[in-house]
């Protein structure tokens, strides 16, 4: 599937993908959860977060929604090809976790 | 909403960003950036956010770029037909270039200012960086020496080779020698230079050879500067191996020096015309007291100055044990002779009025930024109606910022351009103001690296004095700009205070300038209008140095012969010899004799004399009076105790009055000279340095032979022909002597007076410009208050108004604006004045009449400038402000 091609997800578009999936968002908002979520300043830039949501509606994975919100913000909700990408994107990073556990676990480091 | 300015600058990144991506993203963005700070998310501040966000502007412009690419929509999507990121920048181009040829006065006017600012920096900076920065063009420069305090013997010199600090060294003399046999005889300048001269300053050869260690046993052979071999060989291509007569000696050419080799102004003079090989066995060079060579040393690798003036140091001790006699200071101390780099010692004389200079022109540069500002201010301010238009339109801050910042970047590019045109042409008019005095590191010219300097000044000036006051009128109030008329057109409290500010220090820098200005003329003034103590009308100069007789009798006779002679010439009153004319050696020079004596009122205190050999005739011929006694009698003058003439000066500091001091003694050192009269006081060494002890001796007593003679010539008036039929007395005693030029000696007096003149004429340009710009400063800003002003003063005068109280008001605002900087401005002369201090004579830094001229200069200027604005206020007519609306 093309699907592949997009594999993996960059950790800024998986956040934005992982907070849509939840339900329509704005800019603003979308920014606001991912700094809940991660803390780690990923999404603080607003010129970088429009890239990537103009680039991802480009390429199917969401879309603007007309006149969801009551101000003049635009929001975005995620569409299913989204969910698709965002669902093999999820399996394979708990692919990858579950490979990775049991050597850090022989580390000792997580037990 | 009103956007704060830091989203303002943020919304302007745009330009950044591909095209496509503006038009559909951008608002979005720069909400939502407002959005976050007005609300920043748990543990963030409002700045850590819009850092945050300006920091990685790069980055999202470089993969929005690579994403739009990518993405199909190729370079002309991202670019764009329309509007687009390089289409805006054409755009943008397209509007200021319209705007500024529609505004051609403000165009003109702020790329005048920038020109003249960054020109003249450009100029003073060209020059310190030959003459102070640069490294001499010498091999190892960094590390050459001069040994200074004078000249050295040559024992000292037969030492220097045992030195272990130094790595190399030479030794130089100067000579005069008459050139024979090549049309009209000529005095040429002679260096005499040590083994390895050449090399060690890296020079190579025009033509032939340089000189060769051999050449200093042989001494047969010279070698010619290159200005000597084009002016006085027409640059014969054949001279090397031809003989030439010096001094009635025959001497074969052995090369031409090269055009390009800087001569080393510490040791010689720069036009030396011919160099030789010194003699060692010159029996003078084994005198301690024979002082005659300068020597530069260059050191080995990492020896420092210090470690090398030690071992000097440790060198003068030994020459004082051996030579108790020459190297021992009266006062017990040994001789010293400090080395100093070589760079120091040749730009000693030229850094602190260069720096001056600079620091001159760079206040100039600031008063023409000051004004830079107002007239970007005043223009953005007229602009508003436009501003608020394209803004109404859905123009935001950033694409009125990107058109802001075009248009001062023209204004910078077009000041820069004519600022580097106006420095090429000043440095054109330094060059021939000081054509062989200033020791420059090759010919001054612009180079790639002044250039970016001046550019990138020509740049900041126009971003930072125009960009900025720009920027400032955009936040305004957009209905309040569409509205057209009302309140909003009177400039805001803030803005009035910027400009007054601006103002402020605009009249404030100038003045300094001025005050610099008023201290050099008032110090020129002093100087010049000084008693000379000659009497100038018709007196004539004629510098002779015969190098010929051989020892002092010769000289006697050959210089009689020659004054009696002359004397005979049609028109000459009175002739009289001396080894120097008034104002031949100025600057602290003194020449040629001298002698210490003892201080009646301090023991341990000497007081230098100034011995001038001359003819009686040397009184009338120069006016100067006799103020008591009598002139030595010819016949019996040449006795001991031999008679002599004290100047004034030097009467009443030994004998209290002029009066007193004749019939009395003068004791200089075994010598006894009896004072039969006293002579009225002469400015001999320069109208800027203050009279010394003179004492005049009858010429035949002069006891040694020197290659110096003057003739100090006065006539009956107006003399037709006076140098032709001079030239044909001279040559009468002695057909092979050059006669350079008969000169009044007015001339000589303004020729010594050359540098003051320079100076303080170029201060006074400059002061006089500061002073203009000031006055268009507080000219255009008060007519812009009052235009602004129009339609309430209008309404005042509707309603009654006094016409004259409107205009005082006006008036006395500017005044008050321009009092505030005065005030500032003196401050500030007072501090800058010091630095003049050396450069000033019979005037003190803070002279009150020189800064209080200043001050009421640039006041009057002031009020001139108010004037103006003011009477128009007063002549507003009611009606017609009334019916624009």
């Amino acid at each position: 599937m093309t699907d592949i091609r997009h594999l993996p997800l960059a950790p800024r578009d998986l956040l934005v993908l992982v907070v849509l999936a939840e339900g329509p968002n704005h800019g603003y908002g979308i920014i606001k959860d991912v700094e809940d979520r991660s803390h780690a300043g990923v999404l603080l830039d607003p010129a970088n977060l429009y890239r990537v949501l103009r680039r991802m509606r480009s390429e199917g994975w969401i879309e603007e929604q007309a006149g969801a919100s009551e101000d003049r913000r635009r929001t975005y909700a995620i569409t299913d090809p989204g969910r698709r990408i965002l669902r093999s994107e999820v399996e394979r990073l708990e692919a990858l976790l579950s490979s990775a556990r049991p050597a850090v676990a022989e580390g000792g480091g997580l037990g | 909403m009103k956007r704060t300015p830091a989203i303002r600058l943020y919304s302007a990144c745009r330009v950044l960003f591909p095209h496509d991506f503006v038009r559909e993203e951008w608002e979005e963005v720069v909400q939502t950036l407002e959005d976050v700070a007005a609300e920043p998310p748990p543990g963030r501040t409002r700045a850590g956010v819009v850092a945050r966000a300006f920091l990685a502007v790069p980055g999202a412009a470089a993969r929005t770029w690579r994403d739009e690419l990518s993405a199909g929509r190729g370079v002309r999507g991202a670019l764009n037909r329309r509007g687009g990121w390089m289409d805006g920048m054409t755009r943008n181009l397209r509007i200021a270039v319209r705007s500024l040829k529609n505004h051609r006065a403000f165009a003109l006017s702020s790329v005048l200012l920038v020109g003249l600012g960054v020109g003249a920096v450009t100029t003073i900076f060209t020059a310190v960086d030959h003459v102070i920065l640069r490294p001499l063009p010498y091999p190892g420069a960094d590390r050459m020496v001069y040994m200074t305090n004078g000249s050295h013997s040559g024992v000292v010199l037969r030492e220097l080779p045992g030195l272990q600090t130094w790595e190399d060294w030479v030794g130089t003399t100067e000579a005069n020698v008459i050139l024979t046999g090549a049309g009209e005889p000529q005095r040429l300048n002679e260096a005499h230079v040590t083994e390895g001269f050449f090399p060690f300053f890296g020079a190579r050869p025009a033509l032939g050879r340089l000189l060769i260690p051999s050449d200093n046993q042989d001494l047969d052979v010279v070698v010619l500067s290159h200005g000597a071999w084009q002016t006085y060989w027409g640059g014969d291509p054949e001279i090397v191996g031809k003989s030439i007569v010096l001094d009635d000696e025959p001497v074969t050419v052995a090369g031409v020096v090269s055009e390009s080799f800087p001569v080393p102004q510490a040791l010689v003079e720069p036009d030396v015309h011919i160099w030789r090989a010194l003699d060692w066995s010159n029996p003078d060079l084994e005198k301690p007291d024979h002082r005659s060579m300068s020597v530069v040393a260059r050191l080995r690798p990492e020896i420092d100055v210090e470690a090398a003036d030690q071992e000097v140091a440790a060198l003068a001790d030994r020459m004082a044990e051996r030579y108790p006699d020459s190297y021992v200071l009266r006062d017990g101390r040994n001789y010293r002779w400090p080395v100093v780099p070589l760079q120091d010692y040749t730009v000693r004389d030229w850094d602190e009025g260069l720096y001056l200079l600079l620091a001159a022109v760079g206040l100039l540069l600031l008063v023409a930024c000051a004004n830079v500002a107002h007239l970007f201010l005043a223009r953005g301010l007229s602009r508003e109606r436009e501003v608020a238009v394209r803004r109404a339109l859905g123009a935001d801050s950033g694409s009125l910022i990107g058109y802001l910042l075009t248009e001062a970047t023209l204004v910078g590019l077009a000041g820069g351009v004519l600022g580097v045109t106006l420095a090429w042409l000043g440095l054109r008019a330094f060059e021939a103001t000081f054509p062989a005095q200033l020791p420059a590191a090759g010919e001054i010219s612009l180079d790639l690296r002044v250039l970016t300097v001046a550019l990138v000044i020509s740049l900041c000036t126009a971003l930072l004095f125009g960009l900025l006051p720009g920027m400032k009128t955009l936040g305004r109030d957009v209905s309040a700009g569409l509205h057209g008329g009302g309140r909003s057109q009177t400039a805001s409290r803030g803005m009035r205070r910027l400009r007054s500010g601006l103002v402020v220090a605009e009249v404030a820098l100038s003045l300094i300038l001025v005050a610099e200005a008023s201290l050099l003329l008032r110090s020129f003034l002093v100087t010049t209008t000084q008693e000379t103590g000659v009497t100038t009308e018709n007196l004539w100069v004629v510098v002779l140095n015969p190098t010929t007789p051989q020892d002092v009798d010769e000289y006697k006779v050959l210089s009689r012969e020659i004054m009696e002679s002359v004397d005979e010439v049609p028109g000459v009153a009175m002739v009289s010899r001396a080894l120097t004319a008034p104002f031949q050696y100025t600057g602290g020079n003194r020449c040629c004799w001298g002698n210490g004596i003892n201080d009646p009122e301090d023991p341990d205190a000497r007081i230098s004399v100034s011995l001038h050999p001359v003819d009686r005739s040397y009184f009338p011929a120069n006016g100067i009076e006799l103020l008591a006694g009598r002139l030595w009698d010819e016949q019996t003058s040449y006795e001991d105790p031999v008679s002599g003439v004290i100047n004034e000066t030097m009467a009443i500091r030994l004998f209290g009055s002029a009066q007193a001091a004749v019939g009395r003694e003068v004791q200089f050192g075994e010598v006894t000279r009896l004072v039969t009269g006293v002579a009225s006081d002469t400015r001999h060494y320069g109208l800027d340095r203050p009279v010394g002890a003179d004492i005049y001796l009858p010429f035949p007593v002069l006891p040694f032979n020197i290659p110096m003679l003057t003739l100090l010539i006065r006539t009956d008036g107006e003399v037709p022909g006076l140098a032709a039929s001079v030239r044909r007395g001279v040559w009468a005693a002695d057909p092979n002597l050059p006669v350079p030029s008969v000169v009044p000696i007015r001339s000589t007096i303004s020729d010594s007076m050359g540098v003051q003149r320079f100076s303080s004429l170029l201060f006074v340009v400059f002061g006089g410009i500061a002073l203009l710009l000031a006055a268009g400063g507080l000219y255009g800003t008060l007519l812009y208050a009052v235009g602004q002003r129009e339609k309430e003063l209008g309404i005042r005068m509707a309603l009654g108004a006094n016409p004259l109280h409107i205009q005082r008001r006006v008036l006395f605002g500017g005044l008050w604006v321009s009092l505030i900087g005065t005030g500032v401005g003196l401050f500030g002369a007072w501090g800058v004045g010091r630095t003049l201090e050396s450069m000033l004579y019979g005037v003190t830094p803070t002279d009150a009449l020189a800064l209080g001229g200043a001050a009421s200069v640039l006041m009057l200027t002031a009020a001139l400038a108010s004037w103006i604005p003011a009477r128009r206020a007063a002549r507003t007519d009611p009606l017609r402000t009334l019916n624009a609306e």
